[in-house]
């Protein structure tokens, strides 16, 4: 008598087959498949984190272009506010040069602080006399508003009547041309002589004093008007050097600058030859 | 082998390390296809299974938990493997096993013929195992080789236990015919 399971086991024993080759060859075959799909994953992952970082780069373009948008619209709000408040201030400039009220009233202020330029002084207060006597005899509308000007200004303040822009309440810069808005061709002659003196970009400030400026251009029309001096600072954009030039008037459409120096070391830079 | 030397295989196929499962293989080839063969009762299917079942044990390495008996580790998954195969492929022969419940009534009878029964004893094991009928087969196959209780067998074929009994004394009685006994 056998066993069973013995006899039975040891037949089916012998019977086995070597099975490795196939074994080997279907676990080689699963690498290759794993190896194929690690590669499509990490692919995969890349191409998420590339799109997630399209995805950022553009909702930050769009962000950026939101912000743009809105800083310039705030911007151009901002500018056309300056604008309204501009043209209010000319309006206002307007009223007190007809009315001949704020000059007269700033004057003897303005006269302490401008001690410099005596004889183009006197010579001023010589000439705003010739000129209110002429204003009282003529009658067109243009001379009207300006002898009120003039006549309104203290005889004393006429001798020492030197504006100075300020530039420790410089708030920004502002281009010549638009400060001496009143009359372009004035500035624009400015300009060319400065330019010609070597200052580039001359740019002057807005100062507080700004709308004295003004006045003094209005006055530079008149005709006969006295011979004020305005200390103008400006800086020359292009090196940012700080200049005051002094202005006075030149002839009935023109203004012209005396001088010209470096803010720092009172360099003359620009001198008008007398002739 | 012991659990470490299989620890130290599972290490290797961890690694990619193919000489780690060429040591099981080595070790286990037997047993597996045994197994296996005593499930689905054809050389050409086991041989298959078999070569699945390291593939598999391959892929999935990582699963195995150290200590937990690797010998019962691999016969559980070599079973499964074999009959989820059966209950597959082999419908048909499950189908046809569950209507042949009432030839289990006939047997056959013994004969308590001496001459014959010397005569009997001289067949192989493999003659003796295919004189008995398919079922019975079946039975003793996934009782011997593979290894399994009644109450799996009956779970795995899908027929009452009684009945699984039943055609394995009945397999058994016959083989006692050919010489071979059931060991304690």
């Amino acid at each position: 008598m056998k066993e069973l399971e013995i006899e039975y086991t040891k037949q089916i024993s012998l019977e086995t087959p070597d099975l490795w080759s196939r074994i080997e060859a279907g676990i080689d075959e699963y690498e290759v498949k794993r190896k194929q799909n690690e590669v499509v994953s990490e692919t995969e992952v890349k191409e998420e984190k590339t799109d997630t970082i399209k995805i950022q780069k553009r909702n930050r373009t769009i962000i950026y272009l939101r912000n743009t948008v809105m800083a310039a619209a705030a911007l151009l709000l901002a500018v056309g506010v300056f604008k309204m408040v501009g043209g209010v201030k000319n309006t206002t400039m307007d009223a007190a040069t007809d009315n001949s009220i704020s000059y007269s009233a700033e004057a003897p202020a303005q006269a302490d602080t401008a001690p410099a330029y005596e004889e183009t002084a006197q010579e001023a207060e010589c000439e705003e006399e010739a000129a209110i006597e002429a204003a009282d005899d003529t009658s067109d509308s243009y001379r009207s508003d300006s002898k009120e000007t003039f006549t309104a200004a203290p005889a004393e303040s006429a001798g020492d009547s030197f504006i100075v822009t300020e530039p420790d309440t410089l708030k920004q810069s502002i281009s010549l041309a638009q400060i001496m808005d009143c009359d372009v061709t004035i500035a624009t002659g400015m300009i060319e002589t400065l330019n010609d003196a070597g200052i580039k970009e001359p740019y002057c400030f807005e100062a507080n004093n700004t709308e004295e400026t003004r006045e003094f251009n209005n006055k530079s029309k008149v005709e006969g008007a006295s011979e004020k001096a305005v200390k103008i600072f400006f800086k020359d954009m292009t090196d940012e050097t700080l200049y005051y030039m002094i202005c006075t008037k030149g002839s009935d459409t023109d203004i012209e600058i005396k001088a010209v120096y470096r803010a720092d070391t009172d360099e003359l830079i620009y001198e008008l030859k007398k002739e | 082998m012991t659990e470490a030397a299989f620890d130290a295989c599972i290490k290797k196929i961890l690694e990619h390390d193919k000489s780690g499962l060429k040591e099981i293989y080595d070790a286990y080839l037997d047993y597996i296809y045994r197994i296996v063969y005593g499930v689905v009762g054809r050389k050409e299917d086991a041989e298959d299974i078999t070569s699945e079942f390291f593939i598999k044990f391959w892929q999935q390495a990582d699963k195995y938990k150290s200590g937990s008996g690797h010998k019962g580790y691999m016969a559980t998954m070599a079973r499964n493997m074999a009959i989820d195969h059966i209950r597959k492929y082999k419908k048909e022969v499950l189908e046809s096993f569950s209507k042949d419940e009432d030839e289990i009534t006939v047997t056959e009878p013994v004969s308590d013929d001496d001459t014959e029964a010397e005569v009997l004893e001289n067949i192989g094991i493999k003659e003796a195992i295919q004189m008995l009928s398919e079922d019975q087969q079946m039975v003793v196959n996934m009782k011997v080789l593979a290894q399994m209780t009644f109450a799996e067998i009956s779970q795995s074929l899908n027929v009452p236990m009684g009945t699984v009994t039943w055609r394995y004394r009945e397999a058994i009685k016959k083989l006692r015919r050919y010489g071979y006994y059931e060991g304690a």
